[in-house]
């Protein structure tokens, strides 16, 4: 759509400005490929073009070979440059000449920030700057180089596509951590530029499907809430709407664990008492997260955050595991498993009277693992037993728990199709027995008589019918 | 009870479940309660080593894509039109072990004489739990006695079977404990699939090219080279060995100077791999010809060909 611009440029400008004294030939090279198609052109953030600036000035020498007095306004002269976009989608074979200047342009750019002496980047430095970000991250055609497959996500082997335009994508993501990391930059001066909107845009790029593109947003992400203050709350609320958006509309996106690992760190640095928006937060975004279909793609920093919260604040343990239970997977064995490693973990943060208040159902679910037919589902919560700390509060508790996990214990013992899972059923069995056996003996004897009750109940039942039978076909004579 | 016995009661209720069945649509709990009870009784009566007669279509792994069992039936011919032999792996990975499975066996209960199920490494209580089939059957009907009644029915499957005294069908391959047909009709099958011994590795074996026994990749079983395809073919006067077991593009492959083959029919495998699959046409005479077929079109499934990550070759 911008070929009409592209069109009036006269040809050599194209080849010219981005020749940064390394290749002579790129004249005739670019005539040949037809050069006035070379520029995917873009508009900026700010609405004007920045070919309009650009075809002002032809060769730019390196910034290693310019005088200290001329260097920034090179810099900002390269920055202007790359604001030009290419498609690597639509036409990956075209312009390597070009894409090749431009990424070594960027990787300029780049070196400047990093060697940059001491001193602040004075206000057009950040303006360019963010300019340039803006105009190759948020507004260029590479965001759109895959269609989503949604049942595609569902598939287990999912690693991701990769994004063709990353060999510059890249170092502009390398600048804008630089920039963002530098100590030259003044987040009192910055914060005009990377402001509400900037952020915005960034979070919204988290949906990529690109790994590599993820981890480096993730890094800036981070800097950027540890520098500038002011937009922490900003940032808090945008990701809560987009966490929010996910779990109760789209339940797809791809950047979930890389915002939790954020969150993470985020949550890790909270004051004490926590503020109640933060317990909000745990309740309704953290929580929720558990009952997704893609949990596994984020599970374990989900869970990381969720611990940081209840060994920051023990209180909220029981909060925390009634929300598990709520939210307990029934037809998805694997993340069954996951659940149960979770839980372990947040008991070993919880104390006797926050594992008091759920107790009863707690113990529920644990008895309907303990004897699942699947394995590994069984195995995982038999090997509770194995946590010092979850034994101790059980026993503490055993009046309780023991009368509702034993009749599962005990079935498994006699019947699990599984030889490991018997084996471990029977190591609990006798630690239970060892270390409370009056009250083993009691529920053994309480699981016998409710067996044997139900076996008359099933006989008394079969005797019921058969005689209803006998009476129908007498009467059927 | 052959395919031209008069209709009793049984067989008219087992024909509209089967007809049910081919709509891909489920039997209940009860259904499936009193179906595999009945089998079980049919099952335990073959031998390890299950004769079979030509013709006979052979068949390869399944794994739950029923439309694609669908389109095998529309292109082999129905049973009992056409007899067949399926050589195991027809639960987990795809969305419809339940359905898949659940016709297979009221085919064998309908017309047991003309349709042989071997059991493949997948048919086991271990591996389903990993693979699918047991969250499938949490699914659809909300509990795990379903999975419980088919793994314990899995039990009964025959390991292999023999047509005409010349082809040796069965999942995986050779065993090092094994050296006659006879060593396999011995043993006692009734069991959950052991993590090794004999019959372990006649599910889980795979044909090598290189020479003698070697360590197989999957952790189970073992790779056999051409060498130990020969000697077994020449100790028990066979001319072929057939199995599935293995993903290969073309549906079928020839191996060790065609005494093995593979016979795969799950066409573009977990909806991704792209690849064909086949059936083997033994006829009355023991000519062999391989039919070749590609996905049924569907509605409500994924399409995700893409690419075939390596380990499902």
């Amino acid at each position: 759509m911008f070929k009409q611009i592209l069109g009036k440029l006269p040809k050599k400008t194209s080849a010219k400005f981005w020749d940064n004294g390394e290749s002579q030939t790129l004249d005739n090279n670019n005539n040949q490929g037809g050069g006035d198609e070379v520029l995917s052109q873009r508009t900026s953030s700010n609405g004007d073009t920045s070919l309009d600036c650009v075809s002002s000035f032809d060769v730019l020498p390196r910034l290693r070979d310019v005088s200290i007095s001329e260097k920034q306004e090179l810099f900002l002269k390269k920055l202007r440059l790359c604001c030009l976009v290419f498609d690597f989608v639509a036409e990956p074979q075209q312009n390597f000449k070009e894409k090749e200047i431009k990424r070594q342009t960027l990787l300029e750019v780049v070196d400047y920030v990093i060697s940059s002496g001491n001193g602040k980047f004075p206000e057009s430095v950040i303006q360019e700057a963010t300019k340039m970000i803006s105009a190759n991250l948020f507004s260029n055609p590479h965001r759109q180089w895959k269609n989503k497959t949604p049942e595609a996500l569902d598939l287990e082997e999912e690693e991701g596509s990769l994004n063709p335009s990353w060999p510059h994508l890249q170092i502009v993501y390398e600048f804008l951590l630089r920039i963002v990391a530098s100590p030259n930059t003044d987040p009192k001066i910055s914060k005009k530029y990377i402001d509400h909107t900037f952020v915005l845009k960034l979070l919204d790029l988290f949906d990529s499907e690109d790994p590599r593109e993820r981890e480096y947003l993730k890094t800036i992400l981070h800097r950027i809430y540890g520098r500038f203050m002011v937009h922490r709350p900003f940032i808090r609320k945008t990701m809560n709407n987009i966490l929010y958006d996910f779990i109760f509309e789209t339940g797809k996106h791809s950047g979930i664990a890389e915002f939790l690992e954020v969150l993470g760190s985020i949550i890790n640095g909270f004051a004490l008492p926590l503020k109640e928006e933060h317990k909000l937060f745990l309740t309704r975004v953290l929580i929720p997260l558990h009952k997704l279909k893609c949990l596994p793609n984020y599970h374990q920093q989900l869970s990381y955050c969720v611990i940081q919260f209840v060994e920051k604040d023990c209180k909220l343990a029981d909060t925390v595991i009634r929300g598990m239970l709520k939210y307990w997977p029934v037809t998805n064995s694997a993340k069954e498993i996951m659940f149960l490693n979770e839980l372990e973990e947040i008991l070993e943060a919880t104390q006797l009277t926050e594992f008091e208040r759920c107790m009863v159902p707690l113990s529920r679910q644990i008895a309907q693992c303990l004897s699942s037919s699947h394995f590994q589902v069984a195995e995982r919560a038999l090997y509770l037993w194995n946590n010092d700390h979850v034994t101790n509060l059980v026993r503490q508790n055993s009046r309780i728990i023991l009368p509702i996990v034993f009749p599962a214990l005990e079935k498994n013992g006699s019947s699990h199709w599984n030889q490991a899972v018997k084996n471990l059923t029977e190591n609990v069995l006798k630690v239970l027995s060892d270390t409370n056996p009056d009250l083993f003996e009691e529920c053994l004897h309480k699981f016998q008589e409710d067996q044997q009750k139900a076996e008359d109940t099933k006989k008394k039942n079969g005797e019921t019918w058969r005689q209803l039978e006998e009476i129908v076909a007498s009467m059927a004579k | 009870m052959g395919a031209n016995s008069i209709p009793t009661d049984a067989t008219i209720d087992l024909d509209e479940q089967i007809s049910q069945l081919m709509q891909c649509k489920p039997l209940s709990e009860q259904q499936v309660r009193a179906l595999c009870e009945k089998a079980k009784e049919i099952l335990m009566d073959e031998s390890n080593v299950q004769p079979v007669k030509s013709p006979v279509t052979i068949c390869g792994d399944i794994h739950g894509q029923f439309h694609d069992l669908a389109e095998l039936f529309r292109i082999g011919g129905m049973c009992p039109d056409t007899n067949y032999l399926f050589m195991g792996d027809y639960v987990d990975r795809g969305y419809y072990s339940v359905e898949t499975v659940t016709l297979l066996v009221a085919l064998k209960m309908r017309y047991p004489q003309r349709i042989t199920i071997l059991r493949g490494n997948h048919e086991s209580r271990q591996i389903t739990q990993v693979y699918g089939f047991y969250d499938e059957c949490l699914r659809k009907y909300g509990n795990a006695n379903v999975w419980k009644i088919f793994t314990d029915l899995f039990d009964y499957f025959p390991l292999t079977a023999l047509v005409e005294s010349e082809i040796f069908c069965l999942h995986g391959g050779l065993s090092p404990s094994i050296e006659t047909l006879d060593n396999i009709r011995n043993f006692d099958r009734v069991q959950e699939v052991p993590h090794e011994g004999p019959m372990c590795d006649l599910l889980w074996s795979d044909p090598d090219d290189r020479c003698g026994w070697g360590i197989s990749p999957r952790g189970a079983g073992y790779t056999f080279g051409q060498d130990i395809s020969e000697q077994f073919n020449h100790t028990n006067n066979l001319k072929l060995i057939a199995r599935a077991h293995q993903l290969v593009m073309d549906g079928y492959n020839w191996a060790h100077e065609q005494k093995v083959v593979t016979i795969f029919s799950a066409p573009n495998y977990c909806y991704r791999c792209g690849n064909m699959a086949s059936i083997l046409e033994v006829d009355d005479c023991r000519n062999h010809t391989f039919i070749q077929f590609e996905p049924a079109p569907r509605r409500g499934e994924p399409d995700v060909t893409r690419r075939t990550p390596d380990y499902f070759l």
